[in-house]
């Protein structure tokens, strides 16, 4: 009989203590759940924006076409090709078909000139990644390389990363220059969450960088 | 003959001197955007200064604007405002520097706010591009994670605690029953006699 008493408590003993166990376990797991629920709400509104001594804006060159985009931090190298605006008044990208290819407005500035020079890629197509699948990765501080018609290379510092939900779009914030007189560079790609129903993106991803250095 | 000749050369580095240094001083005037409607906030800028300071003026602002320096880059800027009311048609801006004598010129183009969307001959010299206003559309969603539907190992992930929870909780009544029966046992067994320690 005793024995069998010591098997109850034992039994006991165990019971509680997994009941406690999956008890803590649980509310964990709800707290988690709540964080995740924040951090998603603060990347979709927060700005990345570069920190300490800036490097120096150069002085804007002349105006001088596009041809080619790299930004070795995140393994982009495309070819960039002209386009305009689509009916609703947004830069218009490159087809799915050639979801490899950069798009250069070439209403805006020439990157490198004075201005604002808006490039926009697409993040994926209706399958697979494209050319702006990465660009969510970029940071303040890193660098794009924009080779120009004219033979010489641009290169702008990375000086924001952030994401407009297309509900509250500050179109000048995007487009416009930042600081007058300066050479500056958008790449814009799609960004916040996929909607399948809409088949749209809810927001844009804007990088936003300015001219520090050439070659020649 | 020769000397006219001479003369003539001589003032020719002059001549590009002077023609230098009035296009330098003519500079030019940034305003950005170039055209604006009544009302409007406008940027004004120019590199023509050599100064911290300048003031800039036109039939078109509200009241002088003045620009000071931008330390990124060596120009000067400030925020005029279109006044209300006035003819849309091109206006001149005019940047006096601190020296009093530098003057840089441009020109900011007033809209008519009646015609929106006819923007009219004057885009047509800046090529007919208007300024891009909506969001892109640069994704076909292939790569998109459905953010609401947890897949089945999150979910099992999930449940784990609340099944366990369960189980134990079953356990502990089994063994509250378990008590309970061998309490009732030990009774009946101490009321026939069989000599069984009743207890916890």
């Amino acid at each position: 009989m005793a024995a069998d008493r010591i098997r109850t408590r034992t039994i006991s003993a165990a019971a509680w203590g997994v009941l406690l166990l999956c008890l803590w376990l649980w509310s964990r797991g709800l707290g988690e759940d709540a964080q995740d629920n924040a951090g998603a709400q603060n990347a979709f509104t927060a700005a990345q924006v570069l920190q300490g001594p800036a490097p120096k804006a150069a002085k804007p060159l002349n105006p001088a076409g596009p041809q080619g985009v790299e930004v070795k931090s995140i393994g982009v190298q495309a070819v960039v090709s002209k386009r305009g605006l689509d009916k609703s008044g947004a830069v218009d990208p490159p087809p799915f078909g050639s979801a490899n290819e950069v798009g250069w407005y070439q209403g805006g500035a020439t990157p490198g000139a004075a201005g604002a020079a808006i490039m926009v890629g697409h993040v994926d197509t209706r399958s697979k990644p494209a050319v702006f699948y990465r660009l969510h990765d970029i940071r303040p501080g890193e660098k794009i390389r924009v080779n120009r018609a004219d033979g010489t290379a641009a290169v702008f510092t990375v000086e924001r990363v952030e994401t407009f939900d297309k509900e509250s779009f500050n179109a000048d914030r995007v487009y416009g220059p930042h600081k007058k007189g300066r050479a500056e560079l958008r790449l814009i790609t799609c960004g916040g969450e996929y909607q399948p129903l809409e088949k749209a993106y809810t927001g844009n991803l804007v990088v936003s960088a300015y001219l520090t250095g050439t070659s020649p | 003959m020769r000397r006219a000749h001479a003369f003539f050369l001589a003032l020719l580095p002059l001549g590009l001197t002077t023609a230098c240094v009035s296009a330098y001083a003519a500079g030019y005037v940034t305003v950005m955007p170039y055209s604006a409607e009544p009302g409007d906030e406008v940027e004004v800028s120019t590199y023509a200064c050599r100064g911290e300071r300048a003031f800039g003026y036109s039939d078109a602002f509200v009241a002088p604007v003045r620009l000071e320096a931008d330390h990124t880059v060596r120009e000067l800027q400030g925020t005029a405002r279109i006044r209300e009311g006035i003819q849309p048609r091109e206006y001149r801006v005019r940047v006096r520097c601190d020296d009093d004598e530098t003057v840089a010129l441009g020109t900011v183009d007033v809209r008519d706010p009646w015609k929106r969307g006819h923007h009219g001959d004057k885009w047509k010299r800046h090529g007919g591009y208007e300024r891009p206003h909506s969001p892109v559309h640069a994704g076909g969603g292939g790569t998109a994670e459905v953010t609401t539907a947890q897949s089945p190992a999150e979910r099992f992930k999930d449940a784990l605690p609340v099944a366990g929870a369960g189980v134990a909780a079953l356990t502990l009544a089994g063994v509250a029953l378990h008590r309970r029966r061998k309490a009732a046992t030990a009774e009946t067994t101490a009321e026939t006699g069989a000599g069984s320690r009743r207890g916890r």
